[in-house]
Parts: C-alpha cells; structure tokens; sequence
C-alpha cells in the first residue's frame, strides 16, 4: 500500500491526518519539524508528501518543498495552508510553490482523501 | 565636486523634486526676463526717449541673446542632470544658473547706469531666489561677490577709470553725485543683499524641516499601523491553528473515526464543532481586515486621469528611452471627468503594467495608452508590441506567483506578484481588468500584449469586500471538519 509523510508541527493535526489516511488503508508516517521530515522522505522515499505550510518559521513549508525539488525529489506534495485563502492569496502552481495541490485548514476528511486519491491516481498513470 | 546638498536632504525625494521645480521654473522666467529686456530696450529707445547710446543698445541687445542662449542651453540639458549628491546635480545646475544670472544682470545694470539704475533692484529678487534653493553659506558668498563688484565697479566710475553709462533720457541731469551717496548706497544696497538672504533662508530652511518632520511623524504611524496589522495577523494566525486542530479532532470523532460515540455526546460535540467554525470565521473576518488595512486605502482623491498618466510616463520615460521605445498616450473619451480614487495604489497598479509593458517590449517597441469612457466607466488600455503570452498561459497570469511560460526568468527578474496586486486593487475599485494577447500593435514576431482595466468614476466603499473568504462555501460544508 502507499507510503504517506505528513510533515507538521502540530500533533493534533498529524493525529487527525493519519487517522483519516489509515482509514483508507494508506501507511502513514509523520515528522513534526521540518529537519526529520527531510530526514524520513530521504530515507523510506514515500509515494505522497504532505506538508504544512508554515511550521515554526513561516515559509519553512515552501522551503522544504523547494529543497526537495532542487534535490530532484518529484514526490507529489501536498500542502496544507492555514491563512492563505483568508487573506486573498491564491496559490499557484509556481517555481516558488512547486506543489501539486492544497487543503486549506481547517481540514476536511472528504477532501483530505479526495486530494490524496488525485494525486495518487496521476502517479500511477505516469 | 562642491557638495550643495543640506545633510538632511540627502535621501529625501521631496527635496529634490522641489529643486527641479524650481529650476525649471527660474528657466521658464528667464523667457520672459529676456523679452522684458528686450521690451525695455526697445520702447525705452523709441517710446520714452531713454537716448541711450549706441553701445548701450547693442550691449544690452548682445546681453538678451546671451541669455535666450544659454537658458535654451539649460533648458535642454535640464532632463539630464540627475538627483545624486556626489555628482553633478540640479543644485549645480541651480548655482550656475545663479552664476550666470548675476553676470549677466551685472552688465544690464552696469550698462544702464549702475548706482542710477533703476534694474539693481533685481539683485535682491536673485538673492531671495538663490536662498530658496542654495544653502546659505553659498548665497552669502555670492552676496559679498556682488556686493563688492558692484562698489568696486561704482568706485572706478567714480574716477573714471571705466566709462560710465546713463540712461540720459531719464534724468533732467546727470547729477555728480557725492562720495558720501555712493558710499551710502553700496553699504544699503549690501545690507539688503544680506538682509535678503538671511530672512529668505532661515523661512525656506524652516519650512524645508517642517516638511520633513511632517513627513517622517507620518511615516512612522504608517509604519506603526502595518506593524500592528502584521502583529494581529500573528496573532490571529497563533490562535487559529489550535482552533483548526480542535476543529479537526471534533470532525474525527463526530465522523466516527475514532469509534461509536453515544447520541448525547454527539448533539454536544456537534455544539463543539459549531462554536469553533464561528470562531474560524471570526478570526477569517479579522485577517481580511487586517490585510486590507495593509493595503489601506488612505485617501481618495479627484484625479485627472490624463495628467496623472503623463506624470507616471513621465517617472517611467527613463527607462523606456534605455530601450528606445515609443511611448504614447491616446485620449479617446468624449467628456474629461476627474475619477475619484487612491492615487497611491491607482498608482501602483497602473506603474505596475507600465513597466510590465517597458519591460517585455523589445528595443525600439511600441506601447500605446488609450484612455477612454463608455457605460459610466473609465478605461484605460495598455497596448504594446512585446513578447506576448502564451495563450495556455493567460487564464493564470493574475495568479499570485505565476510567471508566463514564455518569460525567459534569468532575462526578466520578477516575483510573479505584479498583476495579483494589479488586479487586487482594480478590483478594490469597483472595476475589472482583462487581458488580449496577441495586441492589435503586434506582429508576427513580437506578438503583443494588451491589458484592459475599467475604473469606476466613483468607487463606493461597500467594495471594499473584496478578499474572498468562503465563509458560507466552507461553513455550508456539513461534513468539514
């Protein structure tokens, strides 16, 4: 089954993440900071990334995600944004946001798994 | 090089703009001063009987064409004298102005009688002017400069050892005058050169400082109000996050996924739930302010449309010549009605496709501004022979952070955030913006770009909503959590 690594400093929504994931049978790993979720991607090269946006920086979402994109790591990501949409910002895909898709918090398990089996669904038929 | 620049103005933009100002402004008089030269010659010799002589005339004729020359001169080379203050400047165009002036306004009034000429009276309104522009140590010094050429020249009439000049039609006779008279009148006539300068500098320098504390208080609340909205935003942001997760946690249990939950639990966790999307939504309401607030719209104005675009072509000309465009303005509206807006971020976003246009067009482009008026609305059009965008890339071109497809990004620096805020703040005015590539001004080559914003003549304040926060999409939602 599919590795998931959800990357986000807050356990309640890591618990929350995995649970819904779990549910629909996926195998989840989680890391709270971004210097571990470096860590477990590089290690166990999951089929999904999740990523919050903004961790104990803000920005060190995208950070990441440009790290891993410079590393030519091309793991789907998924980023979950907090603040973006109430302030008007809509986010692209852009080279300074090279993610595939979002989820605004807070999250709901429908779209949670809808996005996933998308973006899961597009790596397969490539 | 002579440093003319007060300290406190070294970074400051209003300075110098004043300073330009004004030497176009002297360059523009200077016209005039030499027709009225020319006009007092002329009638004074035909009209009034001046009798002046023939050295006279021809003097003070050569003396108006010295000037019509070299004020064309610096008419010309004005645009190209910069704002720096370790080169050369317009303050040393201002003090060369200054310079010439006094020459030559010193052989006017030597050639129509020096102490008995009624024109030494122009070197008091040389010396106001000088202090308006020059710090005061330099307007001093020209002071004495002239002060002691016009006592030496005075002195050396006096003993004949140079020819004195009258206008010998306006006196009865030429009075000898005493020693003690011309001693007198040099000493007054300083005295007012210095008096002059001294109350003319002290009341611009005041009023120079007044302007900037002005403008730095001002500054710093501005300052201080982003920090705060930026601060709430903090804050908001902190709070929002635990608020999110108890949101999440509620959702998880209420949808089971944790277990079977007994019926009453669930009527008060679903209370939970709907207290925590209020407070979500609470906390939405207060970011869309607070970033608002950071895009405040201070003031609005009346603003003619057309003076304000030749202003900011103006500003951009610069940088359109470095590429020899071709910049034009078309004003095609029936009526010239003022519109009434935010002249900071009307600004914005207009200087933002402006230089987007300048920037994508190639050397020796076309760009054409049209405005124009239809349906109560005001439009204005960007229309330029540039590189174009792709059409897979216009639908994305407003999106934060898109850069078109065909933009060569080590060529082009950018952010990708310009035409968000373009179409932000059009929107912020009631209006809409859209775009056409390829332009009616392109070809083949270069196929052109043309943006379209339309202004509402008056933008209401209920637009402000204009940062869509799906409140009502994301709360209908039953099944978020």
């Amino acid at each position: 089954m599919a590795l998931i690594a959800i990357i986000d400093d807050d356990p309640d929504i890591l618990d929350a993440s995995s649970l819904v994931l779990k549910s629909k049978g996926y195998d989840v790993m989680t890391a709270n900071n971004p210097n571990d979720g470096y860590k477990i991607v590089k290690e166990k090269k999951p089929d999904l990334i999740i990523l919050d946006v903004m961790m104990d920086e803000p920005d060190d979402g995208f950070y990441l995600a440009q790290k891993f994109r410079k590393e030519g790591i091309k793991i789907p990501i998924l980023m979950y944004t907090s603040v973006s949409k109430a302030i008007g910002l809509d986010f692209g895909k852009s080279e300074m946001v090279p993610v595939d898709d979002f989820v605004e918090k807070p999250i709901s398990p429908e779209e949670l798994i809808q996005k996933v089996e998308k973006l899961m669904n597009i790596k397969e038929a490539k | 090089m002579l440093t003319l620049v007060p300290e406190w103005a070294y970074q400051y933009g209003e300075f110098w703009r004043a300073i330009r100002i004004r030497n176009l402004w002297l360059i523009r008089l200077r016209y005039f001063a030499v027709v009225m030269l020319f006009a007092f010659v002329v009638s004074g010799d035909l009209l009034f009987n001046f009798q002046l002589t023939f050295s006279q005339i021809t003097s003070l004729i050569i003396i108006s064409f010295v000037i019509l020359l070299y004020n064309i001169l610096l008419h010309t080379t004005r645009k190209y004298v910069g704002c720096e203050p370790g080169k050369f400047n317009s303050l040393h165009l201002s003090l060369i102005q200054m310079g010439l002036d006094l020459i030559s306004l010193m052989f006017v009034v030597y050639y129509t009688g020096l102490i008995e000429s009624p024109l030494h009276l122009f070197f008091i309104f040389h010396m106001i002017i000088g202090s308006l522009i020059l710090p005061g140590s330099i307007v001093y010094f020209i002071a004495g400069i002239v002060s002691i050429t016009f006592g030496l020249l005075a002195m050396l009439q006096r003993y004949d050892i140079v020819e004195r000049h009258f206008i010998n039609g306006l006196y009865t006779n030429v009075r000898p005058q005493t020693l003690t008279y011309d001693i007198l009148f040099i000493i007054v006539f300083t005295f007012m050169l210095f008096v002059s300068v001294y109350i003319a500098e002290k009341i611009t320098r005041q009023l120079y400082k007044r302007e900037q504390q002005l403008r730095s208080t001002l500054e710093k609340l501005n300052e201080a109000e982003i920090a705060k909205q930026k601060y709430i935003m903090g804050v908001v942001h902190e709070v929002k996050t635990p608020v999110a997760a108890t949101h999440s946690i509620l959702d998880l249990v209420l949808q089971k996924f944790v277990g079977p939950i007994d019926s009453e639990v669930e009527r008060k966790l679903h209370r939970a739930k709907l207290r925590t999307e209020e407070t979500i939504s609470l906390l939405n309401d207060i970011l869309r302010i607070s970033k608002l607030k950071l895009l405040d719209v201070r003031s609005t104005e009346e603003i003619d449309i057309k003076q304000f675009l030749e202003s900011l072509i103006d500003k951009q000309m610069e940088y359109a010549k470095t590429k020899s465009i071709t910049l034009e303005l078309v004003d095609k509206r029936n009526q010239n009605r003022k519109i009434r807006s935010d002249a900071v971020l009307l600004e914005l976003a207009v200087s933002n496709l402006l230089t987007n246009a300048i920037k994508y067009v190639k050397q020796n482009g076309i760009i054409e501004i049209v405005i124009d008026d239809n349906n109560e609305m005001l439009s204005l059009e960007f229309c330029d022979n540039g590189i174009g965008i792709p059409k897979e890339s216009l639908p994305k071109i407003f999106n934060q952070f898109y850069r078109a497809s065909n933009i060569d990004k080590a060529k082009y620096e950018g952010t990708g955030m310009g035409l968000a805020i373009v179409k932000e703040i059009v929107e912020m005015f009631g209006g809409e913006i859209s775009v056409i590539s390829p332009s009616r001004l392109g070809t083949e080559n270069n196929p052109g770009t043309a943006f379209k914003i339309s202004l509402q003549y008056r933008f209401k304040s209920n637009k402000y909503d204009i940062f869509e926060v799906n409140n009502e999409e994301y709360l209908s939602n039953k099944n978020s959590f």
